[in-house]
């Protein structure tokens, strides 16, 4: 603005509409912050990722780094419940691989994620360690 | 603290790279080009240290040594070509008179930050690993590549286990690659580091969507735009997810900044291989990029000619080899959601149902980028009623500065409509993800197609009626400033 020159003035509906606008941005903002802090209190770890990661901590130091591990459980893969703890279950164990034990020749290590005590034999594995919390280290079997 | 070194490093050479690329604007005043330098900072280096790490992954080379050798090795190529360039700044628009009311918009501005900033905390405390496709995808790919010999892993089609939707091993690498370069230089696998990366992914988009609005057009409409995204609580509940996608529409919104400057000026090489960088990098990003990167290759071609073209393409080279190698020679297998033959095709796109499916999708998308009273593209009409459209060559320039975005929704229609997946479920979780990619980019080419509250002044002081309608940029009004000399030296 070249100096001495009056400063500008604007249609009084202008500043109006955009002062609505700006406490309408404002609601909306604040209505966002109101549903991520009702989340946040209701819902923690909502995919148990964390929990995977104290489950299976013991796991992961007996693992070779980047092995391949097939993973035993009793919740079924098919159903979200058993996807959400397979996922979790990898991130937790990355970086080795978790397989599904239908679809490979079975490795040398494998993992178990149990919702509940029950016999956690599984053909072809010996259970190499309970670590507790259903979690279940198992090796393949040896042929003489 | 153990995490803000590598950010802080990447960022360094983002920086030189972005300044050296694009200059911050000579006309934006000294805050906005600070906002301007800080927000290109970051695509550049997410791009770049991504792609130099992933290489040195492939290698076997990969370690906290050969990356920061690597890396300084480009951020001293970079200020040599700094400190050797003798025109530093672009060509700046003609500016109007700031809008008297500039200040309150900053102040909202400011105080709309902090709320964000409050809002991602208190999102991030409660899912520090982000949500589902964080830990099943971009973190969990991030871990095996900065698993040492792990690392193929992250492109294996076993990480898949057949669960259709979870792991894409596919999936390209920007995000994966940068969070591994990040746990590869601490030497930790901290969940703050992804956190950190969403954060500054989403500071970068609120600080560059403002200061190219206010180098294009007018900082009022910036700070508008701003406030506008954060009335989206489509974006808002998408930035502290750690997914790709905001990554990509922060990339979308940069190249079609820079694209919308071509069009408006000389497509200068320095502009069209800047554009054509960013949008290389959002096709390493995600699959959805790829369109990005061809419709803004389509649009150079069209509006520009030969010659931008092609500085454009080698722009987008660096991201578009990394996409094709890691498709070409890494990915192997993979389950495709999509039909083998122009016959099935054909018959899915014959079926109105799966048309009702897909429009239903981006409207239920659309309605919920927001809540009802505050809905941004209520707002936005309410700007547009008062402000009224610009001139038809700024509608014009504004329109196909729009088209890689507009591209990517049609794109994600059409696949929609072919998927083999069901469809309910890939409408449903794909159609969100397209909205959030193309909001930023479409708000600010809105935005450009508006007058600004500047053009709005009352040319006498006694006057209620605004000037008429602003010429096109070559032709200032009276009220403008006299075009600034470009800086020289």
């Amino acid at each position: 603005m070249p100096q001495g020159a009056p400063a500008p003035r604007y249609p009084a509906h202008l500043l109006v509409v955009l002062a609505a606008v700006v406490l309408l941005a404002f609601s909306g903002l604040l209505r966002s912050i109101q549903t991520t802090t009702q989340l946040a209190a209701t819902s923690r770890d909502p995919y148990g990722v964390e929990l995977a990661l104290r489950r299976f901590a013991p796991a992961r130091t007996q693992l070779p780094p980047g092995a391949r591990v097939a993973y035993f459980t009793d919740v079924p893969l098919n159903s979200d419940a058993g996807v959400a703890a397979f996922l979790a279950t990898q991130h937790a164990l990355a970086p080795c691989l978790l397989l599904h034990p239908d679809l490979t020749a079975p490795p040398e290590f494998a993992i178990g994620n149990f919702s509940r005590p029950q016999n956690y034999q599984r053909p072809g594995y010996d259970v190499a360690a309970d670590l507790g919390n259903g979690v279940i280290l198992y090796r393949r079997v040896t042929t003489p | 603290m153990i995490d803000a070194w590598p950010l802080l490093s990447a960022l360094a050479l983002g920086g030189a790279a972005a300044e050296a690329a694009i200059p911050a604007p000579a006309t934006l005043a000294p805050p906005l080009r600070w906002l301007w330098r800080t927000a290109l900072a970051v695509p550049f280096a997410l791009g770049i240290t991504s792609i130099t790490t992933f290489a040195l992954i492939w290698t076997g080379a990969a370690s906290p040594l050969s990356i920061l050798a690597v890396e300084l090795a480009l951020l001293a190529a970079t200020a040599f070509a700094l400190h050797r360039r003798r025109h530093p700044g672009s060509e700046p628009l003609p500016t109007t008179t700031p809008f008297s009311w500039n200040w309150a918009l900053r102040i909202a501005a400011a105080l709309a930050t902090l709320l964000f900033l409050f809002n991602f905390q208190n999102a991030t405390a409660a899912a520090p690993y982000g949500e589902w496709d964080a830990s099943s995808i971009w973190n969990l790919r991030a871990r095996f590549l900065a698993g040492g010999d792990a690392w193929r892993f992250a492109v294996a089609p076993g990480l898949n286990a057949q669960l259709t939707g979870a792991s894409h091993p596919g999936y390209p690498l920007l995000l994966s690659a940068f969070i591994a370069r990040g746990w590869i230089l601490s030497s930790s696998v901290s969940p703050t580091l992804p956190a950190a990366t969403a954060l500054l992914t989403s500071l970068a988009t609120l600080l560059f969507l403002p200061a190219a609005l206010a180098w294009r057009r007018a900082e009022s409409l910036g700070l508008l735009a701003l406030l506008l995204l954060l009335a989206s609580e489509g974006w808002l509940s998408q930035t502290p997810v750690q997914y790709a996608d905001v990554p990509l529409a922060l990339l979308l919104l940069a190249s079609t900044a820079l694209l919308h400057t071509a069009l408006d000026s000389a497509w200068s090489p320095r502009l069209a291989l800047a554009a054509g960088l960013l949008a290389g990098f959002a096709a390493w990003t995600k699959n959805e990029g790829l369109v990005v990167l061809l419709a803004l290759l389509a649009v150079t071609l069209l509006r520009g000619g030969s010659r931008p073209f092609l500085w454009t393409f080698a722009g987008a080279l660096p991201g578009a080899v990394a996409t094709l190698l890691l498709k070409t020679f890494l990915t192997q297998g993979g389950a495709s959601l999509y039909p083998s033959s122009t016959s099935e095709a054909l018959s899915m796109l014959a079926s109105p149902a799966r048309w009702s499916e897909v429009l239903r999708g981006y409207l239920d998308a659309s309605l919920s980028l927001g809540f009802p009273l505050s809905h941004p593209l209520l707002l936005l009409a309410i700007l547009a009623f008062v402000l009224r459209p610009a001139s038809p060559e700024r509608l014009r320039s504004a329109l196909f500065a729009s088209l890689p975005a507009l591209a990517l929704l049609a794109a994600g229609f059409t696949a929609l409509l072919v998927t083999t997946a069901n469809q309910q479920w890939h409408v449903s979780t794909a159609v969100n993800r397209l909205v959030i990619q193309v909001w930023p980019a479409l708000l600010f080419t809105a935005l450009l197609a508006l007058r600004s509250p500047e053009e709005l002044a009352l040319t006498d002081p006694k006057s209620k009626s605004p000037a008429p309608a602003a010429p096109p940029d070559p032709a200032p009004p009276p009220t403008r400033r006299p075009r600034p000399r470009p800086r020289s030296g």
